[in-house]
């Protein structure tokens, strides 16, 4: 049992309230799976890091109130400590492991609590057994898909025979497939009789399994709903800015808007090394002038898609055209900009009024550039934020300055990948209204999606690439 | 097939630099050279890695035969280019093929278990592990910097080189600063720590191989050290 009585904390160098935790009390019962839910910011990663310690030991802040673990009072106690009985998965697949290859990590906190060796070894088993890892193991991280490191990181915590789990947004980075897997897994450690923790913004997944749902805002925690009350919620949920439980049905509308044919892909084929293929499109039209949401099962090379459509990949031999005329890799690259999933990778200077400025016509003078690129982030809401580093943005924001730098440098054609994975429904919401607005102004918009209330929201056409 | 001993890579990657780099090129210490050139291909080769072993093996028996016949009647300046590069080659190709191999051969648990053999400390065993997966995660990050630089046309002809260097690492540095944070959060929430006992599932030790190689390795010194190869003496 976790019991929260009036649980305080505020984040040592934080100078917005942005996650800490105000007041919290909370029973958590044995073998209960609780979802916390709510806007960015709200502490509900925060609360998972109570359980595990990350915070306040590995994150400072300061902790008022007390918090019980089985009866024991665990604020002060040791990360390192609390992980024998709490184990923890994160959101980021990149970043949690130790080691490089699988098998070391499965082993890997076993090992570190000095347990017996062949031990470790029989419930290496017995956890490749359950959570069908079988095809996993011996393999390099770096080989393996977000979705296949989610459940390596599952089976990690699972050797631990924990009787806590807590999950940080595990399924921000998967695809519709690995959500699937991931499920499974909770559905068995439920089984089992583990307290499962989840902080989430995708919660249709969660809808069979979740004992309770939990809605924070601001660091409090403002509703609680049981298991029998979940059914009705659906509309009340979209006002306090949260997810539906229920994923939507996706919504086929007849499109008359935009333009038909405007690019015809005969020949388009990609592999990374020299035996597998990754993509491989053979006729194939997509409209212009519209929101195109690109879906497709795990596999079907929807990245590799939009990597070679914007030319950052090579292919050879393609035949593609654009209005008609020949479209080669060389214009593709001009006409075209992708906005990544991680966008930290394509923020590259000092401002945001720069990161605009740098992709502009090279002809424009400076001040042109300049009174250019502030109209443009006014006309997306965060010229107040021109003289921020883009780093010290929030992900949304991170992602509209993608967006706007995209429309800074002209191009035409803005292809997204995955680009409401972790986001909540304010920010999604936002998101379809922009990408409503640039198609207005003309813009042709591809995104690789998995999330239908999102592509209901906004776009006009899905293609499905098989 | 029975791996090598991480401890028995990490003597030869020490050694085979330390003969090429310091050593002398002539008498007794050409088949020292040969056969100390000649051992990461025989690594390379029984991890079956033929593209990898025969690139290197050409490389190096080029770069082998130009240092002992010089080409006559060539121009002085492409002379001195091709002797400045196979000097160079000859002296770091077989220690940066060593340091390839013991990389993408040793798993970070292996590497930790032998070194805890040796009983040292964990504060120095853990940065080293963590390398490990520091540069295959570089690579990754790179590979991304670069895709997405290439794409907002930012190219890095005709630019300062000084902005270029700052649009590659502010992302590079940001990102790898993030990931180093949440693996270390992730590394203590598995229990993770530098004081107390830890076992292993790594299974390393000695095996014949192993003592040739060690044989090779201390031959090579022995005759590096006590009969003059080190150049100057």
């Amino acid at each position: 049992m976790i019991t929260f009585s009036n649980i305080n904390f505020h984040y040592k160098n934080n100078r917005t309230d942005k996650g800490n935790l105000i007041d919290i009390s909370l029973t958590i019962e044995d073998g209960e799976l609780i979802v916390l839910t709510g806007e960015s910011g709200c502490g509900k990663t925060t609360f998972t890091r109570l359980i595990n310690g990350l915070a306040p030991n590995y994150y400072p802040g300061t902790v008022t109130g007390e918090l019980y673990l089985d009866g024991e009072n665990i604020i002060g106690k040791s990360v390192a400590e609390l992980g024998r009985t709490v184990g923890s998965v994160f959101q980021n697949p990149r970043s949690q492991f130790f080691n490089v290859d699988t098998d070391s990590e499965l082993a890997f906190a076993a090992e570190n609590i000095a347990m017996d060796p062949s031990e470790i070894i029989r419930r290496m088993d017995e956890v490749t057994e359950e959570l069908d890892l079988t095809e996993l193991r011996g393999c390099s991280i770096f080989e393996l898909s977000g979705g296949e490191k989610q459940r390596i990181a599952c089976g990690s915590v699972a050797v631990m025979h924990p009787k806590v789990i807590v999950l940080d947004e595990p399924s921000s980075n998967l695809d519709a497939e690995s959500i699937e897997k991931l499920k499974c897994v909770l559905a068995k450690w439920k089984k089992q009789g583990k307290t499962i923790i989840i902080a989430e913004h995708r919660l249709f997944f969660l809808r069979e399994l979740a004992d309770r749902l939990i809605v924070m805002k601001d660091g409090r925690i403002t509703n609680v709903f049981e298991r029998d009350e979940m059914s009705e919620l659906s509309a009340s949920l979209k006002e306090m800015g949260i997810r539906p439980l229920v994923e939507p049905e996706l919504i086929v509308r007849r499109s008359v808007e935009g333009i038909r044919n405007y690019i015809r892909i005969e020949h388009f084929k990609y592999s990374y090394d020299r035996k597998t293929v990754a993509l491989s499109v053979d006729n194939m039209s997509l409209p212009g002038n519209q929101v195109v949401a690109i879906i497709g099962n795990n596999g079907a090379g929807k990245s590799t898609f939009l990597k070679c459509l914007c030319g950052i990949y090579k292919t050879k031999k393609d035949k593609i055209t654009l209005n008609g005329s020949r479209w080669k890799r060389k214009l593709r690259y001009r006409d075209c900009y992708l906005v990544f999933q991680d966008v930290n990778h394509q923020l590259f200077t000092e401002s945001v009024l720069d990161e605009l400025i740098i992709g502009m016509d090279d002809s424009l003078s400076e001040d042109v550039k300049k009174e250019k690129a502030l109209e443009i982030l006014e006309r997306f809401g965060i010229r107040d934020l021109a003289d921020h580093h883009p780093m010290a943005l929030s992900g949304g924001q991170k992602q509209r300055v993608a967006i706007a730098s995209s429309v800074a440098a002209g191009r035409d054609i803005i292809l997204m990948d995955e680009p409401t994975s972790g986001m909540d429904e304010l920010n999604m919401m936002r998101l379809s209204q922009e990408l409503k607005r640039l198609k207005e102004a003309g813009k042709t918009i591809y995104v690789v999606t998995h999330d239908y209330e999102f592509i209901n929201e906004c776009c006009d056409s899905v293609i499905r690439l098989a | 097939m029975r791996k090598l001993d991480p401890r028995t890579k990490l003597l030869l990657l020490v050694v085979i630099n330390v003969v090429m780099m310091t050593g002398k090129i002539t008498g007794i210490f050409v088949p020292v050279r040969i056969v100390f050139a000649l051992i990461p291909f025989f690594l390379m080769m029984r991890e079956t890695w033929f593209r990898g072993s025969f690139i290197y093996f050409f490389l190096y028996l080029y770069v082998f035969l130009f240092e002992r016949f010089t080409l006559q009647d060539i121009h002085p300046v492409l002379l001195i280019i091709l002797l400045f590069t196979t000097g160079l080659l000859s002296r770091f190709l077989a220690g940066v093929m060593m340091a390839y191999y013991l990389m993408k051969t040793t798993t970070v648990s292996e590497f930790v278990t032998s070194m805890e053999r040796m009983h040292i400390p964990k504060v120095i065993v853990i940065p080293f592990a963590v390398m490990f997966r520091f540069f295959p995660t570089l690579k990754e990050e790179w590979q991304d910097v670069k895709n997405a630089m290439k794409m907002r046309g930012i190219g890095l002809a005709g630019r300062n080189p000084l902005d270029v260097l700052e649009y590659v690492m502010v992302p590079i540095l940001m990102s790898v600063s993030k990931i180093a944070d949440e693996l270390s959060a992730a590394s203590m929430t598995k229990c993770l720590s530098v004081d107390g006992k830890r076992t292993h599932i790594a299974k390393v030790g000695f095996s014949f191989l192993d003592i040739i190689m060690f044989l090779c390795a201390a031959a090579g010194l022995f005759a590096h050290i006590f009969l003059g190869g080190v150049i100057g003496t």
